[in-house]
Parts: structure tokens; sequence; C-alpha cells
């Protein structure tokens, strides 16, 4: 069915566009709305794929990837390492998010992490950051900071 | 079919096409779910997914395959109260890649019973008649034809390390077995 092909570009085109706007209605507000998520480690950087990233919406650790399943997944979907060079520096989680009203939708978050476990178990709640940025376009991959 | 979002019209196109989809499939009868069963490196397999994440007929490459921990602890979080899976211990869970608005793809999570055992690296199709498997949760059921890159003795009996060398030098060796994956 290409019609479908079709529907999820235009999705991603859409969340860009809406990513677009979101980041500069908030460069608007001025620099200092980005102060306040103290709590936060600021420096983990949250990789997610467009089609789930839904900014400032609610998730929920349901397992962070071991090692052997953590390198299956970034060596089959980044094979060259174009984005995730070392997958030591990489956390993967699997979330729901809280969207809709038939138990959330599941998502993929990779967290940069620099060796440094992150304090995180499942059933932990966590929030997208409000701003989204392009990581690798031809992925659709966006970078944000969470909050867990 | 409840459109489960509000806040994404995008969700709602995805709900009518479902439904349109779902009575195509109806109106042409049940005999559609033939399986090519001469081919012996070829499994389909009834599996669950989010009705977001399907995408009838199209192609996904397996990215990992939960290791037990990570597949009892998904399992115990998502479904704590046992609603959606009766038995967790019956069900394996892998992430994929659809290879759908190319080239990003999109990621899923699909849930099997038992049965077939898929390897990082294997690729299938989704098939284009799938029932509810619970609709307060939006799971669909539909059957996926997965195309196992080694033999299946082989697979059975060596480690997943080997495989992946097979699997490996079997990209290498041939460009154009169709195995190379998305980025290939």
């Amino acid at each position: 069915m290409t019609e479908d092909k079709q529907n999820a570009a235009g999705d991603s085109r859409r969340a860009f566009i809406k990513n677009g706007i979101l980041a500069a209605t908030t460069l608007a507000v001025g620099a200092g709305s980005t102060s306040t998520s103290a709590t936060a480690a600021p420096d983990d950087d949250a990789f997610l794929h467009g089609r789930d990233y839904y900014p400032d919406v609610d998730f929920e650790v349901l397992t962070q990837f071991g090692t052997g399943t953590r390198n299956d997944f970034l060596e089959e979907y980044d094979p060259d390492g174009d984005v995730f060079t070392d997958v030591d520096d990489w956390e993967v989680f699997v979330v729901r998010i809280e969207i809709g009203e038939s138990e959330g939708e599941l998502g993929h978050l990779m967290i940069d992490v620099d060796n440094d476990e992150p304090d995180v178990d499942p059933g932990d709640s966590g929030t997208m950051g409000e701003i989204g940025s392009f990581r690798d376009r031809e992925r659709n991959l966006i970078e944000t900071e969470v909050d867990f | 079919m409840t459109v489960d979002d509000h806040d994404r019209p995008d969700e709602s196109s995805d709900g009518k096409k479902l439904e349109a989809a779902a009575a195509t499939a109806l109106a042409s009868g049940a005999g559609v779910s033939i399986t090519a069963g001469s081919a012996s490196a070829q499994d389909t397999q009834d599996v669950v997914l989010k009705a977001r994440d399907y995408y009838p007929n199209e192609e996904f490459v397996v990215l990992t395959s939960f290791e037990e921990r990570n597949r009892s602890e998904f399992l115990e979080e998502y479904d704590d109260g046992e609603d959606a899976f009766d038995d967790h211990d019956d069900w394996e869970v892998y992430s994929i890649l659809v290879e759908v608005g190319e080239p990003a793809g999109e990621l899923a999570v699909v849930m099997i019973d038992n049965d077939i055992d898929p390897d990082p690296g294997d690729r299938g199709t989704m098939g284009e008649s799938p029932s509810f498997w619970d609709t307060d949760w939006d799971l669909l059921e539909v059957e996926m034809t997965v195309d196992d890159e080694e033999n299946d003795e082989v697979d059975d009996e060596e480690n997943d390390e080997v495989d992946d060398e097979e699997n490996d030098s079997n990209n290498n060796n041939n460009t154009d077995d169709n195995d190379d994956g998305l980025f290939g």
C-alpha cells in the first residue's frame, strides 16, 4: 500500500513542522525558561524517533535493555555507527508514552549515558522535553531532554 | 476502533485506514491467509502489536530479541494485571524497524507467542488481514512472514554469536540476496 508510505512521510514532515513552531515559540519566550529542569541530569541527551516524540508528555519506563539486547538493537538500527558511534555509551529503554486511552503507545528511548549508569528503574516516570531538535534527519531522530 | 488521541490528528486517519483494510480483508474472504509452507526458511506466525505500529504489507527488519530479564520486565510493567497477555511466559518480545517512510523507518515493538524465534537482522513482512487482539489496548493480531537467514537446523543448535557471524558473511558475500537491511 503506497498510500501508507506517503502518509508516514507526511507524518514526519508534520512532526518536524510542529517541532519547528514549538522551538520558535520557546525561543520567543526567552532563554530564562530553560533553567527550571534542575532535577534531571542535564547532560543526558535523549534521542527518540520523531514518531515517538511528544513534547512535554509523560512516559513510563518499562525496561532498560541489557547489554546483549542493546548491542543487537543499536548495531542493527545503525550498522555503520553513524549516530550511535560507541554502543557502550548508550542505554536503550522501552517506554510507554502516556497518550491516548489505550494504555499508551510503545516507544524507544536512547540515552547517551557516557558510561554513567542512569538511576532509572522499571516503572519510573519521566517527561519528554518541550524542545526537540533533529539529531539525524535521515533517521528522523529527535534529540531532547528528559526529566525522570 | 477507538480514535485514541485527539491531540494527534494523524492518528484518526490511521484508524480509518485500518478499518478500510480490515473491511477489505473481510470482503475477500478468509482464504487470503495462504502461507508459503514449502519454503523451509520462511515462517508465518501471528504476532501482536499496537495499532499505531501496524503497516499492512510493509517489510521490517528484526533489531533485537528481548533477553529474558527485558522480556519479563517489559510484560510485567506493560501489562501488570495480565489483562492483555494471559500467560507472560508464553511470549517473546522484539524490537523491529518497519521500512516505511524510508530511509528513516519506524521503530516498533512486537509480541510473538512462541513458535518462531527470529534473530537480529532477519527480515519479514506484515500481513494484510489484522484482527483485534484487545480493543481496549488498541492491540492488533496479524500474520507476519519471517525470512530466516539461517537454515533452521543450524539456527536451533548454534548460539547467537555464531548465527551473527554467518549472517554477516552471507551479507558480504552476496549483494543481491536482499538481506542487507535498510542501510546496507
